[in-house]
């Protein structure tokens, strides 16, 4: 008899309810998963809308699978045959053979048809990998824009150029990497290296602190940069240039710690 | 006496040919010819002591084989031997009268590319001195050369092929400083490997 004349086996619908819950779960986690990869440390919620559509593409292609090889099964079941086992073997399968299926390298050549080798030249990104590529694409854009706002943002504060605003980032940053590395000697070494050539180029001194606060950025996140531009306006900076007197003007002016002299470690007979 | 070393044979041979044929004919008022007098010859001392060479030494104050300070040896020598008239002193004499703190006679300035018989027009110079001849700049620059820091920065675009990036992140990804990383992103646009473009009023490089 034809499957679909037949009455739906009720006894299948709490093991398709929960497999669907499972493969839809495992399916959006993953999917959130790449583009929490994708998009480093940025946030996902600032990421536009492709974050969602990787969720819900990942979560209607699990389905869709376990539509396929449980539901379809399920109701052309023969009578007789339990279909919990059957609902179960269809939602393992599903989980695994939609893994295979989001994450394929090549996607449908629907721009390369008619073009002859086109199957034979560069893998065509999928639907999923193109909202992928969006993602990461944002995540870096938007990292680049908020590292040069906090930049300027800091200098705004401190009122002081970039080339004086370069020393006193280098020293809290150059803690922060030195925490961030490891006890590696080599790579301590390489790191440090790397940030003192960044320090020591011959490149303009925005650039320069660009170069050390993404740097920064890499190894130890958005936090990490908030925390070194901090520290770098309430030390050194806190009361602007050393060389000028700001407020500190008057019989009743409070001396920053770079207007202080430091103590003469070798006394003369005058000073003593 | 001891033999004489090759060196004093050399000039001897040289100053048989030249030198002690013209000290011999006896021409005190002409300019001083070196050991090796030839087309090249010059002043020995330099133009300043030409008038002091041209001059008969008194044999007291210079005697043979001991010129006076302020002049070469082969001035002390061309003018001992035209006061004496005989060629064997100063063949002796030649080598041993270089004393350290005495300045050497100056040797004939050889044969270069643009020396050919003119004084006029001779190369001089430094880099004439040291290489005798003339480096030929090149008229075709080569404005585009791959190096290696070039074939860094574009792996590191080819690790994120649809991602633009920023200089600052090329340089953190890199481990390059930014001005290594800017002419080589330079260099990369222009040459088509590398595509930028201007956003939020910053240029960010990708792969084209």
């Amino acid at each position: 008899m034809i499957g679909w004349l037949e009455p739906w086996p009720t006894s299948a619908n709490g093991a398709l309810l929960v497999g669907a819950l499972l493969v839809g779960a495992v399916r959006g986690a993953v999917g959130l998963a790449d583009a929490r990869l994708r998009a480093g440390d940025w946030p996902l919620w600032r990421c536009g809308a492709a974050v969602p559509t990787v969720v819900v593409h990942d979560v209607g292609t699990g389905l869709l699978a376990l539509a396929v090889l449980a539901a379809v099964p399920v109701r052309w079941l023969p009578a007789g045959v339990p279909p919990v086992p059957v609902v179960a073997a269809g939602a393992v399968a599903a989980l695994l053979l939609s893994g295979v299926l989001v994450r394929r390298r090549r996607g449908l050549p629907f721009a390369a048809v008619g073009r002859a080798g086109a199957l034979a030249q560069e893998p065509m990104l999928t639907v999923r990998g193109r909202l992928l590529v969006r993602v990461e694409r944002r995540a870096a854009r938007a990292s680049a824009r908020w590292i040069g706002d906090r930049l300027e943002r800091c200098s705004r504060r401190a009122g002081v150029p970039d080339d004086l605003l370069l020393p006193a980032v280098w020293a809290p940053a150059r803690l922060r990497l030195r925490e961030s590395v490891g006890v590696g000697r080599t790579e301590v070494a390489l790191l440090l290296l790397q940030a003192q050539a960044v320090v020591d180029d011959a490149s303009p001194p925005h650039e320069r602190l660009l170069t050390l606060l993404h740097l920064v950025h890499d190894r130890s996140g958005r936090r990490g940069v908030r925390s070194v531009l901090d520290q770098a306006v309430r030390g050194p900076l806190r009361h602007g240039r050393s060389g000028a007197p700001s407020w500190g003007v008057g019989p009743g002016a409070v001396p920053g710690p770079l207007d202080t002299a430091p103590p003469n470690p070798f006394p003369t007979r005058a000073t003593r | 006496m001891a033999p004489p070393s090759p060196s004093v044979v050399r000039e001897a041979l040289t100053l048989s040919r030249s030198g002690p044929s013209v000290a011999a004919a006896g021409a005190p008022a002409g300019p001083a010819v070196g050991p090796a007098g030839g087309p090249q010859a010059e002043p020995v001392g330099g133009p300043d002591a030409a008038p002091l060479v041209g001059s008969p030494a008194p044999v007291g104050a210079a005697p043979a084989g001991r010129p006076a300070p302020g002049t070469g040896a082969a001035a002390g020598t061309a003018a001992a031997a035209g006061a004496a008239g005989a060629g064997a002193a100063p063949l002796a004499d030649a080598p041993a009268a270089r004393r350290p703190g005495v300045p050497a006679a100056r040797r004939p300035a050889p044969r270069t590319p643009g020396s050919g018989g003119s004084r006029r027009y001779r190369l001089r110079g430094r880099h004439i001195r040291e290489h005798r001849m003339v480096r030929v700049g090149l008229a075709l620059a080569a404005a585009d050369i791959a190096v290696a820091d070039d074939l860094l920065v574009l792996q590191v675009l080819r690790l994120q092929p649809l991602a633009d990036l920023d200089p600052a992140q090329v340089c953190a990804v890199s481990a390059l400083p930014p001005s290594i990383v800017a002419s080589s992103l330079d260099r990369l646009v222009r040459s088509g490997l590398a595509r930028d473009t201007l956003v939020d009023g910053r240029v960010r490089y990708g792969l084209p």
